[in-house]
């Protein structure tokens, strides 16, 4: 039996404030005059086949990056992770409409390529653009995991006569399935919630099902069917926490120095989904807004965008870590953590409707900064969770009880020891949320100050407005802007570990 | 073509800047202000200047355009501070609802594109009435007592001149199951909802289960109603339903498009619908600034711009659009539209939506 600790109590209020939202959203439900309509079972089949094949190539795609970013010695290392995670900084709203828009027949691409590309819609097209832009969460819980394997493990692997690609799959992938497993639940979770690409490329999912309840004014139908959206959530969340690490003392870094011609040929295997999941977007709508005319110079409020999304994102990974560890620590705890997962698979329009109401009821907050960076927290601090617990499970104890042997307190154990362990979870973490952030909508236009404008608000108005050109110069800022923090994020990794 | 023809529509558009016509006039002396002026449209240099703050609460839908309105508006009255909360229609209501449960008001005006979601705010009592010299600046048939329809759309039926001709449509909506046409709709759609729902209120929902019925053996699902517009225009259905400015504005950009209006006479088939504004504030400033938004300049540009139908009389309607007078849409009140929820039903039970 292990004790309650204090980050068991700051996890418990957390837990709390997480739950506030669904009790909301429970009360919602309850006002329905008429039975609820359940939808088709084929609505849940849907949904449940987008985000078991979301996760699933959101894999395929995050593992070989993460592992190329973390063992291979590549120039600008850290720009290229960066530039491979901003495709989460674009709604994937914008991504869906302009791969829409370029393939198929007739599409843009139609004229420009000597042969017609096959059309993105349905099913598969739904899956693979949401894994497009979902992939990087599994690149950055993976890199997390990934960063304490020893190098002699692998090294005796390939003593042992394997290949590097068996190697890496019988000794590594064991031992960063956590880390894979967090990745894919959360982009499993987020294919879910998504509004705009199931729409679009013509899928019945619930979140089509809640939508037209919701544009109906069937708050109760809609606020029904997202908690039967809870049920899948679940079943995420379990098939989630199957994935357990044994824990192995961590050692030297796994580096591999390839030579010219193999490092171009790793980068150029990244390069299709950089292609499609950034230039070929900001292409799309470069070319509309070319055809459109630029209609004067608009200033975008980067700044707000930035601002907000770092509070967030701090605040985020702070609230992040007792939760981590209370998860770590026992059945109760893994309960409170379970919890706190649920909100970010509701679709954020009726999230951000039961905030209202939360909000409300605390007038002083309501419109207000605060009530918003509450409500980014809430929705993505499991995105910091899971960074923060992978990289927590594969920590080596024993050298946090040597140091307390040694006469260190448990704040010095924190500072010395545990912190520089984690500190890759806690970037992965933050940078996760500040991404995510960058991105959200639904909160931030109703939860917000009245006028407050972000990138994300702007391109959706453009898009509403159906001055798609206009949003090629908003998103170019919104990849650069992400490109920015990330690196300064991502240089603060170093600066821990430099002082160990 | 796809969306490139969607595309054109919108880059070929002209947007003259309402700012600059705005502010043209206004060096122009304020003549007296008229009260009680009816049916002819009042210009901006009749008003008298804003003064003071308002709170706007600005559902948007495909519009667009009302940005640019808004923005003129405060140019030109310096004394003015418009305070804009942007957000998806119907969750401005309902944030709108939640307020009022809580006993708090933050918005003073709502403008909506969707007369649902006027009729839900209407419905709780939070819609304050208005002057009459203000409603009586509108078309008869569309003067309200708590809320004030701004621009209008009608529902028409565009179709693909080279399959068929437009005399073979009926001009009975009701009659159009019988012709086997092959047709496009888009079931999600809002707008697509109101009509069913204003038939429904109009013949009853035998009628309209058996309407549905027949016609869904021969539809094709689209994801909005421009989608439909553009599957017409391409030939893959005959014929399909859809508010008459998108047909407008793909022609706008693509004159030789192969999509011709159909209209019938009387019912669900024309409706015409609108977006309005309603205000929660008993102050002149909250109504004269509702005067703003039914001057010929607002209205002219809504209607050159946006292809939206003018409200208030003697303004031309859009280009491509007979005049409103020779449209003979059914009479109903557009408020009873936002009672949805077995539109809803029947055409689940269809399998529709």
């Amino acid at each position: 039996m292990i004790a309650w600790e204090r980050h068991d109590s700051v996890s418990l209020v957390i837990t709390a404030l997480a739950i506030l939202p669904l009790a909301v959203l429970v009360n919602i439900a309850l006002e329905a005059e008429q039975i609820v309509y359940t939808g088709h079972y084929t609505i849940f089949l849907n949904t449940f086949l987008v985000a078991i094949f979301t996760a699933f190539i959101s894999v395929c795609i995050g593992v070989p990056i993460a592992l190329v970013m973390t063992f291979i010695e590549i120039p600008f290392r850290k720009l290229w992770l960066v530039i491979l995670l901003t495709p989460l900084a674009i709604p994937s709203y914008i991504g869906s409409f302009a791969l829409y828009a370029a393939f198929g027949t007739g599409g843009e691409l139609d004229s420009y390529l000597p042969f017609t590309p096959p059309s993105i819609e349905g099913m598969a097209g739904t899956v693979l653009v949401l894994s497009l832009y979902t992939y990087p969460f599994v690149v950055l819980t993976t890199r997390a995991s990934l960063i304490r394997i020893d190098q002699n493990q692998l090294h005796a692997s390939r003593t042992l006569g394997h290949g590097l690609i068996i190697s890496l799959w019988k000794v590594v992938i064991p031992r960063i399935k956590n880390g894979i497993a967090g990745g894919a639940l959360l982009a499993g979770l987020y294919a879910i919630s998504d509004f705009g690409t199931p729409a679009i490329l013509g899928v019945n999912t619930y979140t089509r099902a809640i939508y037209v309840e919701y544009n109906s004014f069937g708050l109760s139908q809609a606020a029904g069917l997202s908690l039967q959206l809870i049920v899948l959530v679940g079943i995420l969340l379990l098939f989630e926490a199957q994935a357990k690490v044994p824990r192995t003392p961590p050692g030297k870094m796994i580096l591999i120095k390839p030579s010219t011609m193999q490092k171009i040929g790793f980068l150029s295997l990244t390069l299709p989904v950089i292609l499609l999941s950034i230039i070929l977007p900001i292409f799309i709508f470069s070319l509309w807004l070319m055809r459109e005319g630029i209609a004067g110079f608009e200033f975008f409020n980067v700044i707000n965008a930035v601002s907000v999304s770092f509070v967030a994102a701090i605040i985020s990974v702070l609230l992040a870590l007792p939760i981590a560890f209370s998860a770590l620590s026992g059945k109760a705890g893994k309960f409170m953590e379970r919890v706190t997962y649920l909100g970010f698979g509701i679709p954020g329009i009726v999230m951000g409707t039961a905030l209202v109401y939360v909000g409300l009821q605390l007038p002083v907050f309501y419109q207000t900064f605060t009530l918003l960076i509450f409500a980014y927290v809430l929705r993505f601090i499991p995105l910091g969770i899971t960074s923060v617990r992978n990289s927590l499970e594969s920590m080596d104890n024993s050298l946090a009880s040597a140091a307390r042997t040694l006469g260190a307190g448990s704040t010095e154990v924190f500072r010395r020891v545990t912190l520089p362990q984690v500190s890759k979870g806690i970037t992965a973490g933050a940078a996760l949320v500040f991404l995510e952030t960058m991105r959200e909508l639904p909160a931030t236009l109703l939860l917000g100050p009245t006028g407050f404008d972000t990138l994300a608000t702007y391109l959706w108005r453009v898009y509403e407005a159906g001055y798609f050109g206009r949003a090629a110069i908003p998103g170019l800022l919104l990849i650069l802007a992400s490109i920015i923090v990330l690196l300064i994020m991502l240089s603060t990794e170093d600066i821990v570990e430099d002082n160990n | 073509m796809k969306l490139t023809v969607l595309a054109g529509t919108f880059f070929r558009m002209q947007r003259r800047s309402l700012s600059q016509l705005l502010l043209a006039s206004a060096i122009a002396p304020w003549p007296t202000y008229l009260a009680g002026q009816t049916q002819t449209s009042v210009s901006v240099n009749d008003l008298p200047p804003l003064e003071g703050e308002l709170t706007l609460y600005l559902g948007r839908g495909e519009g667009g355009l009302y940005e640019n309105v808004l923005q003129a508006i405060t140019d030109r009255n310096p004394e003015f501070d418009l305070n804009v909360r942007r957000g998806p229609t119907a969750a401005l209501a309902n944030a709108i609802i939640a307020e009022s449960k809580a006993g708090i008001n933050r918005a003073d005006l709502f403008w909506a594109v969707d007369t649902g979601a006027i009729g839900l705010i209407a419905a709780q009592g939070l819609a304050l009435n208005l002057p009459t010299n203000l409603t009586n600046q509108l078309m008869p048939e569309f003067r309200y007592d708590n809320w004030l329809p701004i621009s209008g759309r009608v529902r028409t039926i565009p179709f693909n001149r080279q399959r068929i001709s437009g005399d073979q449509i009926p001009t009975d909506i009701m009659k159009l199951p019988d012709s086997n046409f092959q047709i496009g709709w888009a079931p999600e759609y809002a707008s697509f909802q109101s009509f069913i729902t204003a038939m429904r209120i109009m013949e009853g929902t035998a009628a309209t289960k058996e309407w549905l019925t027949k016609l869904n053996h021969n539809s094709k699902n689209y994801a909005g109603e421009l989608g439909v517009v553009m599957g017409v225009e391409r030939g893959e259905v005959d014929l399909g339903f859809a508010n008459h400015y998108y047909t407008l504005r793909l022609k706008s950009g693509k004159p030789e498009a192969r999509v011709d209006l159909a209209f019938t006479k009387g019912d669900a088939g024309c409706l015409i619908n609108a977006s309005g504004i309603l205000t929660m504030k008993e102050d002149e400033t909250t109504i004269n600034f509702m005067r703003y938004l039914l001057t010929k300049e607002v209205q002219s540009y809504l209607s050159t711009e946006a292809f939206e139908i003018p409200l208030v009389g003697g303004i031309a309607s859009p280009e491509g659009l007979q005049p409103i007078e020779n449209l003979s849409p059914p009479e109903i009140d557009l408020t009873q539209l936002a009672d949805l929820r077995p539109t809803l039903d029947l055409m689940r039970e269809l399998r529709i939506l």
